[in-house]
């Protein structure tokens, strides 16, 4: 009997990858930060996006 | 066979009036997770060997390093562990593709794992997912089933949005140049003038001024990178103690590194056979039986029950390892 099912082990992948994507983008402070994160989350998702995967297909 | 009646919508319900799309309802983690533990004990069932599921879905699936540790902690899910490898596995692998060096290090963390591996094709192993594949003793494909060349595509994010430009393109504007070079110099010789035309090294200026001599630069060493790892993975497991191992090898990486046309060329069966390859063709059971389990991922994808959006452009995919015989 396995510990996890499929969806079990897929939950728990998906709480370590978000918790690597978290560590990976460091929250700054002071006013800097504040500007560059209001415009839109979705900005901010796709920078790390291009970190993460290095460009390639 | 599909094991997909817990999710779908009754027979007796009334069809959703032209035009509108109705929602499929989503299943319960327990039924979602029956459905695929069903369609994945059947190719179990049938083939007598453990099975390690990578699903990658269409839309926003794509090959990460980040996959190798959801890939190791399948397998010790699983019960496996890499001190007793398993005599044999097989890997059903459904990818559009990814980054080069997370297939790498997938197919070593597999391999780690088990003596012998199978990988199953239903529809698609491409780009990324053919250099995994590449580390199998053998390549088992579905009806239609198709690889792709491992050329490097980059992504740029650029302010107009995202690009992708095969390395193709460029390989084929420097066959341009070279035969514009050729033409201007016939033309010259024509009319008995010996000076060497610009026009070739005029037309390679533009070419890095457009990219950037640097980009062309990491293009350049990206392939090289790829090519060394399918030289590595063909070496070490496909084509380990085969006859004119070496010599296949390369032939291998100069098909499908260099020789294809488009990075979108879909190699089939017989493509893959004449590259050199060690590919079989499932027979009708074996090929309904994977694809079934694509075709019940895909709907589970759809109706939102797996697949969580990571980013914007991208979906953690499904992984688990199925053992013989304990449910």
């Amino acid at each position: 009997m396995k510990p996890m099912d499929t969806l079990e082990l897929h939950r728990e992948a998906y709480e370590r990858r978000q918790r690597e994507l978290e560590l990976r983008e460091p929250p700054r402070r002071g006013k800097e930060h504040a500007l560059e994160r209001l415009p839109s989350v979705d900005r901010d998702a796709g920078r790390h996006q291009r970190i993460h995967r290095n460009g390639h297909k | 066979m599909s094991g997909t009646t817990e999710t779908r919508p009754a027979p007796s319900e009334k069809p959703a009036p032209r035009g509108r799309v109705k929602p499929e309802p989503k299943a319960s983690p327990k039924a979602a997770a029956t459905a695929i533990e069903k369609v994945c004990r059947d190719v179990v069932g049938l083939r007598q060997r453990p099975l390690l599921l990578l699903y990658y879905p269409y839309k926003g699936g794509s090959m990460e390093e980040a996959d190798v540790d959801y890939c190791y902690r399948a397998f010790r899910n699983g019960g496996a562990v890499p001190e007793t490898q398993l005599e044999s596995c097989d890997v059903l692998l459904h990818t559009i593709g990814g980054n080069p060096v997370a297939g790498y290090r997938l197919a070593q963390c597999i391999r780690d794992f088990a003596v012998d591996v199978s990988f199953l094709v239903p529809k698609y192993a491409y780009s990324a997912g053919t250099l995994l594949c590449f580390s199998g003793n053998e390549i088992r494909m579905g009806h239609c089933a198709g690889l792709s060349p491992i050329d490097i595509t980059t992504i740029e994010n650029r302010q107009s949005g995202r690009d992708e430009i095969p390395l193709a393109s460029i390989d084929s504007y420097v066959d341009f140049a070279d035969a514009c070079q050729a033409h201007a110099q016939g033309v010259l010789s024509r009319y008995d003038i010996a000076d060497i035309s610009p026009v070739g090294s005029n037309l390679l200026c533009t070419l890095v001024d457009q990219v950037g001599a640097l980009k062309v630069g990491e293009y350049h060493r990206a392939r090289t990178l790829t090519g060394h790892y399918a030289g590595e993975l063909l070496g070490s497991y496909m084509l380990a103690g085969k006859h004119n191992g070496s010599g296949r090898r390369d032939r291998i990486i100069a098909e499908l590194l260099f020789g294809k046309p488009v990075h979108d060329f879909h190699m089939d069966y017989h493509l893959c056979v004449s590259a050199g390859l060690e590919v079989q063709e499932m027979d009708t059971k074996e090929s309904d039986m994977t694809k079934a389990v694509v075709e019940v991922l895909d709907r589970l994808v759809e109706e939102g029950s797996i697949c969580p959006q990571l980013t914007d452009d991208l979906r953690l995919p499904v992984f688990d390892f199925f053992p013989v015989g304990t449910p």
